[in-house]
């Protein structure tokens, strides 16, 4: 299966394959301004409230970088979602559908103590992104993903506990979002943290460790493969981008279910090899 | 169309009989692996068909009959029907431990500085990946087939023509060169063929919870042979050791065998775990508090490294400086072998960018050591200590006086040249080294430093005294040579100085072949 992918996604072009008819507001007296109320979330997110009872059931295009978010008003015209500030402080846009809209709200809510990775893709397909921290199993603990995602507060009672960057998953998806779907994993830098690595790796969303049917190609028909892009922020700062794509793994490949070379590692402390004590 | 007359003619002839009586049965013996292509020559006069066995841009080479093969110039031939191979597209195949992560790196730092952008797509195993390369436009730039499944598999991909790139984490050994000789791509230690791209050292792991923090290189010998097969022989908790290794086809597993194994005459454990994988290797022997392994320097991830006692007791733990100097008893080169490329394609200025100093942030980046040159000054007191635990053949008393006094006066360079086995010629290292220098004299003289480099020459101890100091000022005289040339200025002459020292100040055991070739050297000392 190969599904055709818009590497940047025009909200129009959006709106006018994914979105049922809209409302028109032709004749009805003007909808009057949101309210909106945004809050920083622990961990490098922003929390938005909306609230427009003339919007009962819109959507609303958030734009964050190049990410297309897409969210709908419920049934009384409330709103409540939460973005993941992973390309770092940038503006982020809200366009409603009468065209109005707002911006200027800066994703300013990353620290240096955070570092993020992040894939992004658009297809209806479910991925997933593991964060395998410190040599963790699949299905252990340690392997965090939509499966087990952790919180911010796990992970800061692992950090108390350990003295190590431990993470979480900040944001999943379950691929069926309207704009670009988004999986999220943070880690918190412990101020003296040892050296280690924590390995990233995608798989498709069976959350078992051998590959089933669905997450793998067993030769019989095209393999399946997703474009998708992949975003660093390390230390809330620094931030790198790739474009990679996704290919299932054959069936018979057990654990291989788990594409490695897609997403880079986060390398965290200081490495004892590689260094040099003596050197001035 | 020019062409060269000749050269077409003798195609042509060759290509006229082929018609006639080879068509037929190329195809029919067409291998399961090679496209069946056809080829035209310019003036469209005589059309070729046959299993494709090799493309490298510069050549076609189809099968002919059942053992055979024919090359035809592009110059001479255009690929003509849909199975032909993209002008950019090619193969990178051979060793893990940089095909894993350090080559995916450099492609995309090459695709970035020309404007372009890779895009890498996840293959059937973590060994493999395809890579393609788009302009701004979005069109196709180059396809690059990465794969990484062991040095041994480099020149069996160059020699197929399946790889035009063979990455390997040791050099060519002589059968591979001569196989590559034979199939027309020249002689691969030659500068122009053998290529290294960085350094990288073979580190001991065990688990983070294994006490055990040194070990030697017999007690190596004897655990990875099965003739120690418990913790508590080598200094540890009680409990079965599980040993570890790369594959057959791996760099990383023939260093190892090389450095470690071989001089005993030792074979691996036949129950040790063979891996493919340095990452997967590397997370085992981290969870595994009863394991052991090795791998290179870019991937002790999550494991804990050991450091590693000589056979005359010179302790080691790893560190940049001392795989620089290739002196880290397990040190190794990191090289791409490849053919004559052309010279405008995706190829050749991806080996190109390799090789310059953008790409060495890349190879720091991924954990292994770049070229650049690093400085030492506090241990250089302490070298002559360590230098007397080795045992000296004829005496050394008088150059240790001398050199005694330059040592407490001067901090060492990483930059450590060697030769070519028996001669005073330098190696491809040794020719980047003085690329690397020569800027670094530019510098000290633009900036009016004041400073002096000192080329100390040194030998291992076989033969006399004398004639060894002189052997050892002529390779440091021949630096100076390479240097100057270099530099085409003859105002440096006055800020290198050489020395020679025969075989004082040791860096390794003199007993082995292995050591004795460490010892076979010309440092860079700086007179501040």
């Amino acid at each position: 299966m190969r599904v055709q992918v818009l590497s940047v996604c025009p909200a129009v072009i959006l709106l006018a394959t994914l979105t049922p008819p809209l409302l028109s507001h032709a004749g009805v007296p003007p909808c009057a301004a949101p309210t909106i109320e945004i809050a920083f979330q622990a961990g490098g997110q922003l929390q938005f409230r909306l609230q427009s009872p003339c919007r009962k059931g819109e959507l609303v295009v958030g734009r964050y970088g190049e990410i297309v978010i897409m969210e709908r008003f419920d049934g009384s015209g409330n709103l409540a979602f939460q973005l993941d500030c992973f390309l770092g402080n940038r503006e982020i846009d809200l366009t409603f559908m009468d065209n109005w809209h707002t911006t200027n709200h800066a994703c300013s809510a990353t620290e240096r103590a955070i570092t993020k990775v992040a894939i992004v893709w658009h297809d209806r397909v479910d991925l997933d992104l593991h964060a395998f921290e410190y040599a963790a199993s699949p299905g252990s603990d340690h392997d965090r993903s939509a499966a087990n995602p952790g919180s911010y507060q796990t992970a800061q009672s692992e950090y108390a506990r350990s003295s190590r960057s431990h993470g979480f998953m900040s944001t999943v998806s379950d691929g069926q979002q309207l704009g670009h779907n988004i999986e999220v994993y943070t880690l918190l830098h412990h101020p003296a943290e040892p050296r280690g690595l924590i390995a990233m790796a995608v798989s498709l969303g069976s959350h078992n460790n051998v590959a089933g049917r669905e997450s793998c190609s067993n030769g019989r028909q095209e393999r399946l493969r997703v474009d998708l892009n992949v975003y660093v922020l390390e230390h809330g700062t620094k931030l790198r981008s790739y474009e990679r794509e996704f290919a299932a793994q054959p069936c018979d490949g057990g654990p291989t279910r788990f594409v490695t070379n897609l997403v880079p590692s986060i390398v965290v402390g200081n490495a004892p090899v590689g260094g040099n004590a003596n050197a001035d | 169309m020019q062409t060269d007359f000749g050269l077409l003619q003798t195609a042509l002839l060759v290509a006229t009989s082929l018609a006639a009586t080879l068509i037929v049965p190329m195809m029919a013996s067409n291998p399961s692996h090679a496209q069946s292509v056809t080829l035209r020559s310019s003036d469209g006069s005589v059309t070729v068909s046959g299993p494709l066995i090799r493309f490298d841009g510069n050549a076609y080479t189809i099968k002919s009959g059942a053992n055979g093969q024919l090359s035809f110039q592009v110059s001479d031939f255009s690929c003509i029907s849909e199975s032909c191979p993209g002008p950019n597209a090619f193969g990178i195949h051979g060793s893990n431990t940089i095909g894993a992560e350090l080559m995916p790196r450099l492609i995309e730092a090459y695709a970035q500085s020309r404007g372009e952008r890779a895009k890498i797509s996840s293959g059937t195993s973590a060994e493999v990946a395809e890579i393609k390369v788009l302009g701004g436009d979005g069109k196709n730039r180059a396809t690059i087939d990465l794969q990484s499944h062991g040095s041994g598999t480099a020149a069996p991909g160059l020699a197929s023509g399946r790889a035009v790139i063979g990455m390997a984490s040791r050099a060519l050994n002589a059968a591979e060169l001569l196989q590559l000789t034979q199939e027309g791509l020249g002689d691969m230690r030659s500068p122009e063929n053998e290529h290294v791209v960085g350094l990288d050292g073979i580190v001991v792991i065990v688990s983070p919870r294994n006490p055990v923090a040194k070990l030697s290189l017999q007690q190596l010998q004897a655990i990875f042979s099965g003739a120690v097969s418990d913790w508590s022989q080598v200094g540890g908790t009680p409990g079965p050791i599980n040993v570890y290794a790369r594959d057959a086809k791996s760099g990383t597993f023939d260093t190892f065998k090389t450095l470690v194994l071989d001089p005993g005459k030792q074979k691996l454990l036949s129950s040790a775990q063979r891996l493919e994988s340095s990452n997967e290797l590397s997370d085992m022997v981290a969870n595994d508090p009863n394991s052991i392994g090795f791998i290179g320097f870019a991937y002790l991830r999550n494991a804990k490294p050991v450091s590693l006692v000589n056979e005359c007791g010179m302790s080691f733990t790893p560190s940049t400086f001392d795989v620089k100097t290739e002196e880290y008893p397990l040190s190794r080169r990191l090289f791409l072998y490849s053919g004559k490329l052309p010279a405008n394609s995706f190829a050749a200025g991806l080996l190109d960018f390799s090789m310059s100093l953008d790409a060495q942030a890349i190879v720091r980046d991924s954990g292994f050591i770049d070229h650049e040159l690093q400085l030492q000054s506090v241990r250089q007191l302490g070298r002559i200590a360590d230098a007397q635990s080795v045992k000296q053949k004829g005496g050394i008393g008088d150059p240790f006086v001398t050199l005694a006094r330059e040592i407490q006066e001067t901090s060492r360079i990483s930059a450590t040249m060697r030769f070519r086995y028996n001669s005073i010629e330098l190696d491809n290292k040794a020719l980047k080294d003085i690329d690397i220098l020569a800027q670094f004299l530019q510098f000290m003289r633009e900036t009016q430093s004041g400073s002096r480099l000192l080329l100390v020459g040194f030998t291992d101890s076989v033969g006399a005294l004398d004639k060894n100091i002189a052997l050892s000022l002529e390779r440091a005289n021949a630096v100076r040579l390479a240097l100057l040339r270099k530099l085409r200025n003859p105002q440096y002459a006055r800020l290198i100085e050489t020395r020679g020292y025969g075989p004082a100040l040791a860096v390794a055991c003199n007993e082995s072949e292995a050591g004795r070739d460490k010892n076979r050297r010309v440092e860079v000392w700086i007179r501040q």
